[in-house]
C-alpha cells in the first residue's frame, strides 16, 4: 500500500487534517503532528478522534540508548527488513532540544536517507522540547496519530538517558536497548533503570573489542529473572547490517510472549496517558501564576510549599467557577 | 498551554556533491538560534528532499550546493514537491552561483540565493521571514 497519496492544495486546517488522514494522505498526519507541537487550535478534537480510530493492530517498538551507540542505524536495518516483506513503517526520531536556545539539530534522519524516496516509509523527526520527565509530549500523542494513520509497524527511537528510556517502553509493545563496548560498566545501567524496562538487548558495534564481555556482563545481571521471562542479549553491527535477522526474530518471540499479557500492559498504558495528560494540563494551569508566587516567596512572605498549595487552590476555584458557569 | 510554534528547517543537499561544511555550519547555528534544523545528508534525489520535506513539515527547505547546478536541483526539487500537491514551501538556496543562476532561481520563486562569504544574520533574517 502506498502511504503517500497526490493531489491537494493549500495547508490543511484540523478538518483537513483529519480528512486527509482518514484518506490515508501523508500530509494529513504530517500536519496532525504539527498541531499536537504546537498547540494549536482543535489540538483536543484531532487527538481525541485518533484515539477512537487508533488500531491496536499496529506494531510498535521502541528503541533507545546513550547517544551515538547506534539506535538510527539499527532502525534503518529494521525499516528495511519489514520494508522487504512489504510492510508500510511510521518511524518517530526523536532528539534532544538545546536547553539554551530552544532549536535542535535532528540527526537520525541522515542514517535513515535510503528510506526519503520509498512511499511506504514515512520517518518524522521530533525535538523532545519540554519533556515532562520523560518522551515528550508530542511524542507520545504522535504515536495515537501514526495508529489511527494505520503502519503496520510503528518504530519510536529516543535518546536513553534517565527517565526517557523507562518511558518510552509504556508506551510501546516491545523495547529494545542498545548498549556499546566501552562505554561505562553495567552498573550504571543499574541505576537508571534500564535493566527493568528491556525486552532485548542489542550489543551494537560488536565489532569493537570487549563486545562479548560486555554481554556476559548483562547476561549475569538479567540472571535473576525468570528463564521465561529473560531479555535475549544478542550482537550485531548495524552498519554493516550483521545481526539483524537475529534481532527481528528476537523481537517476533519477544512480542508473542508479551502478547499473552496484553489486557493488563493496555490497561497500564491508558493509566499512564491520562495521568501524563492530567500534569500537562496541570503545569499548563499553574505556569501563568509562577512568576508572582517566585516573588512572594523571595521577599519571604511564603514558603515554596504554600506557594504551590496557593496556586492549587486558585485552579481549584477557577474549576468550580467554570463548573458553576455550565450548570447554569 | 502557550503556542510553541519553532520554525523547522530542512537543509537538503542533492546529486554528488561532496562539500558538507556550509550544511553542518548551518544546522549548528539554526539550533542556536532556536530553530529545528533537519539534515537530509548527502546525495539525495529531488524525490527524495520533497518527500523528506513534506514529511517532516517544514517551514523553510535550504538547498546547499556548491557544483554549480542549484537551478538544475531546485527545478526538480520544485517538480517533485508540485506531484506531492505542496505548491507554497519557499526554498531558499545557497553555496555555488553565478548571476545568471541566480536570476533563473528567482524565476522559480526560489528566494535568498547566497554566495560563499554571507553573513550569517543575513540568512537568518531572511529564513524568519519566508518561515511565516
Ligand atoms: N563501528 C561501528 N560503528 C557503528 C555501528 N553502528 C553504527 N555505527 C556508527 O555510529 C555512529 C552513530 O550512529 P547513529 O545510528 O547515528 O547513533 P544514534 O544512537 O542514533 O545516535 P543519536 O541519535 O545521536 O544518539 C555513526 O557514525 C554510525 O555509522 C557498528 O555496528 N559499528
Ligand atoms: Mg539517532
Amino acid at each position: 500500500m502506498e502511504v503517500f497519496l497526490h493531489n491537494l492544495t493549500g495547508i490543511p486546517r484540523v478538518d483537513e487534517a483529519i480528512s486527509l488522514m482518514k484518506a490515508r494522505n501523508i500530509r494529513g498526519l504530517t500536519r496532525a503532528i504539527s498541531i499536537v507541537e504546537n498547540y494549536e487550535e482543535g489540538r483536543d478534537a484531532l487527538l481525541n478522534d485518533a484515539f477512537q480510530r487508533a488500531s491496536e493492530a499496529c506494531f510498535t517498538l521502541g528503541f533507545t540508548g546513550a547517544p551515538g551507540v547506534g539506535k538510527s542505524t539499527l532502525v534503518n536495518a529494521v525499516i528495511r527488513h519489514y520494508r522487504r516483506s512489504g510492510k508500510t513503517v511510521g518511524v518517530m526520531a526523536v532528539d534532544p532540544t538545546s536547553p539554551f536556545s530552544g532549536g535542535a539539530v535532528l540527526g537520525d534522519r541522515i542514517r535513515m536517507q535510503e528510506h526519503n524516496p520509498d512511499n511506504g516509509v514515512y520517518i518524522r523527526s521530533l525535538a523532545s522540547r519540554k519533556a515532562l520527565g520523560g518522551l515528550s509530549e508530542a511524542t507520545k500523542y504522535a504515536l495515537y496519530l501514526y495508529k489511527a494513520f494505520g503502519f503496520d509497524v510503528i518504530i519510536v527511537e529516543t535518546l536513553g538517558v534517565g527517565q526517557d528510556e523507562i518511558d518510552v517502553a509504556r508506551y510501546v509493545d516491545v523495547t529494545t536497548v542498545l548498549l556499546v563496548p566501552g562505554y561505562g560498566d553495567t552498573i550504571q545501567m543499574a541505576k537508571a533503570g534500564i535493566m527493568e524496562i528491556a525486552d532485548l538487548f542489542v550489543i551494537n558495534k560488536s565489532d569493537r573489542p570487549g563486545a562479548d564481555l560486555l554481554k556476559k556482563q548483562v547476561q549475569n545481571i538479567l540472571y535473576m529473572k525468570a528463564e521465561k521471562e529473560r531479555p535475549p542479549v544478542l550482537n550485531t553491527i548495524a552498519d554493516q547490517n550483521e545481526g539483524i535477522d537475529d534481532v527481528m526474530e528476537a523481537i517476533a518471540e519477544v512480542r508473542q510472549r508479551k502478547a499473552l499479557q496484553g489486557q493488563e500492559r493496555h490497561r497500564k498504558r491508558i493509566v499512564e496517558e491520562i495521568r501524563s495528560s492530567v500534569l500537562t494540563r496541570l503545569a499548563g494551569d499553574a505556569e501563568p501564576h509562577l512568576d508572582e508566587m517566585a516573588g512572594k516567596v523571595l521577599t519571604l512572605s511564603m514558603t515554596p510549599i504554600e506557594a504551590a498549595e496557593l496556586i492549587i487552590r486558585r485552579i481549584q476555584k477557577g474549576c468550580l467557577e467554570d463548573d458553576e458557569k455550565n450548570s447554569i | 498551554m502557550p503556542k510553541e510554534k519553532k520554525i523547522r528547517v530542512l537543509i537538503a543537499k542533492v546529486g554528488c556533491d561532496i562539500h558538507e561544511r556550509g550544511a553542518l555550519t548551518l544546522l549548528t547555528t539554526f539550533r542556536d538560534e532556536g530553530m529545528e534544523a533537519i539534515y537530509t545528508g548527502r546525495y539525495q534525489t529531488p524525490k527524495g528532499v520533497a518527500n523528506a520535506a513534506v514529511s517532516e513539515d517544514v517551514d523553510v527547505i535550504a538547498l546547499s550546493d556548491h557544483t554549480g547546478s542549484l537551478p538544475i536541483i531546485a527545478e526538480a526539487v520544485l517538480a517533485e514537491l508540485k506531484k506531492l500537491g505542496v505548491t507554497d514551501m519557499p526554498i531558499i538556496a545557497g553555496g555555488l552561483l553565478t548571476q545568471e543562476d541566480v536570476k533563473v532561481l528567482e524565476r522559480m520563486g526560489v528566494t535568498g540565493n547566497y554566495g560563499p562569504g554571507t553573513p550569517m544574520d543575513v540568512i537568518l533574517t531572511h529564513i524568519r521571514n519566508v518561515a511565516c
